[in-house]
């Protein structure tokens, strides 16, 4: 393979949720955590789940699927990659509640096509940079910075 | 640069520290000189005057000392020149003059950029020859050099302490091995390789972390990781322990490779040294410098303390709850005593990061001076309660707000002389600043006596802004009004000028005082004045609060605003339109729920089992807040929120449970700021 191939591999983590199969970058992971004690931020973006305490830190825990389709109790079991996101403004880090993570893996990103929009209709579009097809079914390939959702006027 | 032969090889921490001391010794003699400027000849004369003789004398000392130790030619030159000036003035041998001040206000100007030069590594300026023969002219210019308090100078700065070693003995080692023989050993081995690198000081892994696949383990995943704190080790065996796949966790010393056996564990620990050791003057000799990131660590170390306290005290408790009173009882002896030790650790590290507010406000009369002479209007500028303490991070986050208020008092508040006359006041006017201590808040107040806020004014831009219609304007209130001036954008400038009023204006000031945990409002007093006043929190880490239940989540209610606590069954309410009232002291407050304050938002919905009202006071006035249940007082961490939460009104902050759990930091301010707005929304649509 010639560099500029071998450049357009990268690894990454892939995970199910809602049975749709996602990946990110794994060089964006900082952890892959149980989320137990959600606190539930009233006015906060609907995206928006709830925080969490990550040892000392506190993280809001976001849902790729903002439409309030599940809703997270104080006191509920589930599991979130830590994302590291490096946008214009600063570095911050965002958990992404996940059904389950499924493999970690080196992927082509240049055979990343565009999405279907069909396919990404329900989810945030702009976490969602492509897709890669492969046997199993397409992987949704996750943006970090499309993962931090625009700071909403309370009561808007 | 303009570094002589002997000039020493600085080292960019010991370049901070010179350029931060000459900035404080700048603006010290900057104070004094600007007073000496306005008494003119007669400054020397009155109380007081000769003790700032004396510390102007001194800073130009300090100036030059440092910066001859340093081989830094120019500043030691002019400050060498100034220093002469100064010791003539203090000895009695050149009277003080407004010329005088004059011409070394202007060597502290050239000074100061020397000192930017020095800081941002940019081109110094040159030192104007003129302004050197001047200030030796004004001299009593009988050529004596004589530094009488050179024995109180220490050459400190050419030190550079011993670069840190490592302890050797403090590094352990971590080596975990991966089983390929699990459901999915990629996983597996990025678990492993993300534990490890929250608290690892260097590590290596196979595969490597942008290494992995699948198939990456077949021959056998491993990683080593070397730990800075040994104390780490027991958690993160505990967390690779946990992690599937996990056949080998091994810990051990690392092989050493320093000079083992001299390293000492009572050796100070080198960066607590190289810190601490840069005491600029010996004058001072009771007070050391500290790296303000040093304090900020040990804060940090301390308010973690706090939480493992509060965590102790919740696990006790809960052996009491198992039966288990005699051990509870013999452990909370203990923890009582330690929570006391935290607890006054806490308050002297606070102490620590007090400072007089003195040192910010030295920085205004010289800008004030100046806006004097380019407005054109006649002031008196008046600084009171300098000497109150403030955490430092504090004092820097209302450097600017400050600087914006005065400007704006200058430029809307004070009239022009011939305005003032009519209006039968003074030509001059006066601007106050004063800061004290009131409970458990710092006060700092910029008050003038202008004309006062022009309401019709203020209402009138804001409807041409678009801000408000017609219709909103009607039901304004005073307060409403008031509030307008820290929208985005307003400003009550007819025409732009260069002082203030380029847009961005008060709403700023608003959102850096509440970054802080602050408020700011405006008093009105038409015709006579009006006065801004700024209050702070007196610490910016943690705050007394009460805990209570709301729908089944715990808020945190800072105990600086709540007046009273109710129970529910024991009052009678009565009803303005929908909002419940209560009788409280003499008059009606109304009540609101959580809720009310988040309409449309899913999950803040009230249990119905109120029990109690906290009532809530504000700026101006009280209102009450329902809640579940009281569940006890504490001394909560306060934790930033951040993106994409940042800035909901009425919510300050979060803190940490002893539980591990995250509780919000109610804001009864932002909450009752953000009803009326909503209501007002409301009521318009």
């Amino acid at each position: 393979m010639d560099s500029s191939e071998r450049h357009a591999h990268h690894s990454m983590v892939t995970f199910l949720i809602d049975d749709q199969e996602y990946g990110i970058k794994t060089e964006c992971i900082r952890s892959i955590i149980p989320v137990g004690d959600l606190t539930f931020v009233p006015g906060a973006p609907s995206a928006v789940a709830g925080v969490i305490n990550l040892r000392g830190d506190i993280i809001p825990v976001v849902e790729l699927d903002g439409s309030g389709g599940r809703a997270y109790a104080y006191g509920d079991e589930g599991l979130a990659l830590v994302v590291e996101v490096s946008d214009e403004r600063e570095d911050l880090a965002v958990a992404l509640m996940v059904d389950e993570v499924t493999q970690v893996d080196r992927a082509d990103f240049s055979g990343i096509e565009d999405t279907d929009d069909l396919m990404v209709a329900r989810n945030r579009a702009e976490a969602v940079v492509g897709v890669l097809s492969r046997d199993a079914g397409p992987i949704l390939i996750l943006e970090p910075t499309g993962l931090v959702p625009e700071e909403e006027e309370v009561g808007s | 640069m303009d570094w002589d032969d002997d000039g020493m090889d600085m080292g960019s921490e010991e370049m901070t520290t010179l350029v931060a001391e000459a900035e404080e010794e700048l603006d010290r003699a900057e104070g004094v000189l600007l007073q000496m400027e306005a008494a003119g000849g007669q400054f020397g004369r009155r109380d007081g005057d000769q003790a700032s003789l004396d510390t102007l004398f001194r800073s130009m000392h300090t100036l030059k000392g440092n910066a001859a130790s340093v081989g830094w030619v120019e500043m030691t030159r002019l400050a060498h020149a100034a220093e002469d000036l100064m010791q003539g003035v203090r000895d009695g041998m050149v009277t003080p003059s407004e010329e005088i001040a004059d011409v070394l206000l202007r060597a502290v100007d050239v000074m100061r950029e020397l000192t930017a030069a020095l800081g941002s590594g940019g081109q110094p300026p040159d030192v104007p020859e003129s302004l050197v023969a001047e200030i030796g002219r004004l001299s009593a210019s009988d050529g004596e050099v004589r530094c009488p308090g050179d024995s109180g100078s220490v050459d400190i700065l050419g030190y550079a302490p011993d670069p840190p070693e490592m302890n050797a003995d403090s590094i352990c080692e971590v080596r975990v091995r991966v089983s390929e023989e699990t459901d999915i050993p990629a996983v597996r081995a990025l678990q492993v390789i993300l534990a490890c690198e929250d608290y690892a000081r260097e590590m290596i892994s196979n595969p490597p972390k942008e290494g992995i696949d699948e198939g990456a383990l077949e021959d056998g995943g491993w990683v080593i990781c070397h730990l800075g704190d040994p104390s780490d080790v027991d958690h993160l065996e505990g967390i690779l322990w946990d992690i599937e796949g996990v056949v080998e966790v091994e810990r051990g010393r690392m092989e050493e490779s320093a000079p083992g056996p001299t390293a000492e564990t009572d050796d100070v620990p080198a960066e607590t040294e190289s810190a601490t050791s840069r005491s600029g003057r010996s004058t001072e000799s009771r007070q050391i410098r500290v790296d303000v990131a040093l304090m900020d660590r040990l804060m940090n170390q301390v308010v973690e303390m706090v939480i493992n306290r509060n965590r102790l005290s919740s696990l006790i408790d809960t052996l009491a709850d198992h039966g288990l009173s005699n051990l509870s009882e013999e452990m909370s002896a203990t923890v009582e005593q330690m929570a006391g030790i935290t607890t006054s650790l806490q308050e002297d590290i606070m102490q620590t990061r007090l400072v007089p507010l003195e040192n910010l406000f030295r920085r205004f009369p010289r800008m004030m001076r100046n806006l004097r002479k380019s407005s054109g209007k006649e002031f008196e500028f008046e600084v009171e309660g300098g000497d109150t303490e403030i955490d430092r991070s504090l004092m820097d986050a209302i450097g600017d707000p400050l600087i914006h208020i005065l400007r704006n008092a200058v430029d809307h508040g004070i009239e022009d002389p011939k305005t003032r006359e009519e209006a039968g006041k003074s030509p001059g006017g006066v601007i106050r600043l004063s800061a004290f201590r009131q409970e458990n808040h710092i006060i700092v107040e910029v008050s003038d006596d202008g004309g006062g806020l022009d309401f019709d004014a203020i209402t009138a831009r804001a409807r041409r802004q678009g801000i408000i219609d017609v219709d909103g304007e009607r039901r304004m209130s005073e307060e409403d009004v008031l509030d307008l001036l820290f929208s985005p954008g307003f400003s009550t400038s007819e025409e732009i000028t260069e002082i203030s009023g380029r847009g961005v204006g008060l709403d700023v000031v608003r959102r850096d005082v509440e970054e802080v945990n602050g408020t700011v409002v405006v008093d009105n007093r038409e015709g006579s004045g009006s006065t801004f006043r700024l209050s702070l929190p007196l610490t910016v880490t943690t705050v007394r609060s009460l805990l209570v239940d709301i729908g089944g989540q715990v808020y945190v209610i800072p105990l600086g605003s709540i007046r009273e606590t109710i129970r529910l069954e024991s009052v009678d309410l009565h009803r303005a339109g929908e909002t419940p009232m209560l009788p409280f002291r003499g008059d009606y407050i109304p009540l609101f729920r959580l809720e009310d304050f988040f309409s449309g938002c899913e999950g803040a919905s009230s249990s119905g089992r109120e029990g109690y009202i906290v009532v809530l006071s504000m700026d101006r006035r009280d209102y009450g807040l329902l809640v579940d249940d009281l569940l006890g007082e504490e001394e909560s961490v306060i934790k930033p929120l951040r993106r994409p939460i940042g800035n909901i009104p009425g919510i300050s902050s979060a803190t940490i449970r002893p539980d591990g759990r995250v509780a919000l930091i109610l804001d009864a301010n932002g909450l009752f700021k953000e009803m009326r707005r909503t209501a007002r929304r409301v009521i318009n649509e």
